[in-house]
């Protein structure tokens, strides 16, 4: 309940960033007051793969634009599968928690199962939280978020996270440190790293936003709400694959140690200890310009 | 200068400006998108570079602004004044975003000359490989620095420039 109830003030929190500080987008804004937060993640890369990215999501734009013949008994089928091919495009591209679940399965025993499990939840929420978003202040102000908006309210909930996901991961490393000598159980661990994928994957997913919003543009909810969660399903299998992909490492380094118990729960504490190092430090990476950003805006 | 949009983006602002629905920007849509949705540039200088030599600068202001749409497509052109400003009959024109937001492109003709003969103008779209432009990808916004030297932190882009050249 308590960890339901600090997602809900967390997304709630983004909900009600002032309308002064939501502009991302060059285009928009007040020249003269401006107050904006870039992107704080690193949107690098180009070529075939990005353009890709960009080519289906021009098709769907185009799809819900009214340029394609929407009246076809297909149309909801293409648009699907559209979805569905651009949520894995965009999920492997930057973001998506890829980083948070590879490092919270290297640190853990898991089952396949439920890797894949913790991958279409992180995935789920993500796209869950964009209809969220979109959807209360749709009811509650009678508005539609434009995209440029959500790309920043994007912004401002990826660097209110990453800055929240970086003091957790200090302080989990801070108990790991002493569970040295304890040597609890992993399944004791299980709940705290089940709290930090939680928290990481509130954030909006801004192709989800941009999925729900042209849906609306045209008039049409149950399409875009159908487009998010054929999104969330692309995004599961990539988020899925880097956390399979982790736990493979880990079997090879586990089997490489052999069966000495005390050395084997050794190796799992200083796998934790790493993985939570690697989440802190790229939370801190990812956050900075969104922190230097609001420095830049309040002096 | 004209410019045309993505889907994506052109969506957002129809959506937002084009108040009546009628699939075109009246007087007033477009005075609001102008305030609402392009002189913010200004801090970006307007997303275009002017190279004469190793000397690059932004356009200090537009005008003539216009905005209209076609099949759901966003244009804007708008007018750079050149009038207080000597490039001589030689210069470098680069579209491109140094805040990182927006990609540019040019279309396979990105020149149309008017008001003088064509054969009087030649150009050629050219990677500046010894001018590049250096850019804060962390900038805060608003910062308007143009940085001539690479220095910690700064990537450093090689956009496509028009070499533009009127002859004598």
């Amino acid at each position: 309940m308590k960890r339901i109830l600090s997602a809900g003030i967390l997304l709630f929190a983004i909900i009600c960033l002032p309308a002064s500080l939501i502009h991302a987008n060059p285009f928009f804004g007040d020249a003269e007051k401006r107050s904006v937060a870039p992107p704080p993640v690193f949107m690098t890369g180009s070529g075939t793969f990005i353009n890709l990215q960009f080519e289906f999501r021009d098709k769907i734009a185009a799809f819900l634009s009214g340029e394609k013949n929407r009246e076809g008994e297909r149309f909801p089928v293409y648009f699907l599968l559209l979805s569905f091919v651009y949520g894995m495009l965009h999920a492997a591209g930057p973001g998506h928690r890829k980083t948070v679940v590879f490092s919270l399965f290297l640190s853990r025993k898991a089952s396949w199962s439920e890797v894949a499990g913790a991958g279409f939840l992180s995935a789920a929420i993500h796209g869950g939280s964009s209809l969220a978003i979109i959807g209360i202040l749709y009811a509650v102000e009678r508005r539609v978020l434009s995209i440029a908006q959500s790309d920043a309210v994007y912004a401002y909930a990826e660097g209110i996270t990453f800055l929240i996901l970086a003091i957790m991961s200090l302080a989990l490393i801070s108990v790991a440190v002493k569970e040295l000598r304890t040597h609890n159980t992993e399944e004791e661990r299980t709940g705290r790293l089940y709290r930090i994928l939680i928290v990481s994957s509130i954030v909006p997913c801004p192709g989800a936003m941009m999925v729900l919003l042209l849906a609306l543009y045209s008039g049409s909810m149950a399409l875009g709400v159908a487009g998010i969660i054929a999104m969330s399903f692309g995004m599961g299998i990539v988020i899925s694959l880097c956390g399979l992909a982790a736990c493979a490492g880990r079997t090879g380094v586990f089997s490489a140690a052999g069966t000495d118990r005390g050395r084997l729960v050794s190796i799992s504490h200083a796998l934790e200890i790493a993985a939570l190092s690697v989440i802190f430090l790229f939370s801190v990476l990812m956050a900075w310009p969104f922190v230097r950003s609001l420095i830049s805006m309040l002096s | 200068v004209n410019w045309e949009f993505d889907r994506v983006f052109s969506a957002d602002v129809i959506s937002m400006f084009d108040k009546n629905k009628d699939g075109n920007f009246d007087a007033k849509e477009k005075k609001e998108i102008y305030s609402g949705a392009f002189i913010s540039l200004r801090d970006y200088g307007y997303f275009i570079f002017l190279r004469k030599g190793a000397s690059r600068s932004n356009p200090a202001s537009v005008s003539e602004f216009n905005a209209w749409q076609e099949k759901g497509i966003l244009h804007y052109s708008f007018f750079i004044p050149f009038d207080n400003v000597k490039f001589g009959r030689d210069i470098y024109i680069t579209v491109f975003d140094r805040s990182y937001y927006c990609a540019t492109g040019y279309t396979k003709e990105p020149v149309h000359v008017s008001g003088i003969s064509e054969r009087n103008v030649s150009y050629s779209v050219e990677t500046n490989k010894k001018y590049p432009v250096y850019y804060d990808p962390m900038g805060a916004p608003g910062d308007r620095t143009i940085y001539r030297k690479w220095k910690p932190g700064l990537e450093t882009a090689y956009p496509d420039e028009i070499h533009l050249t009127v002859k004598e």
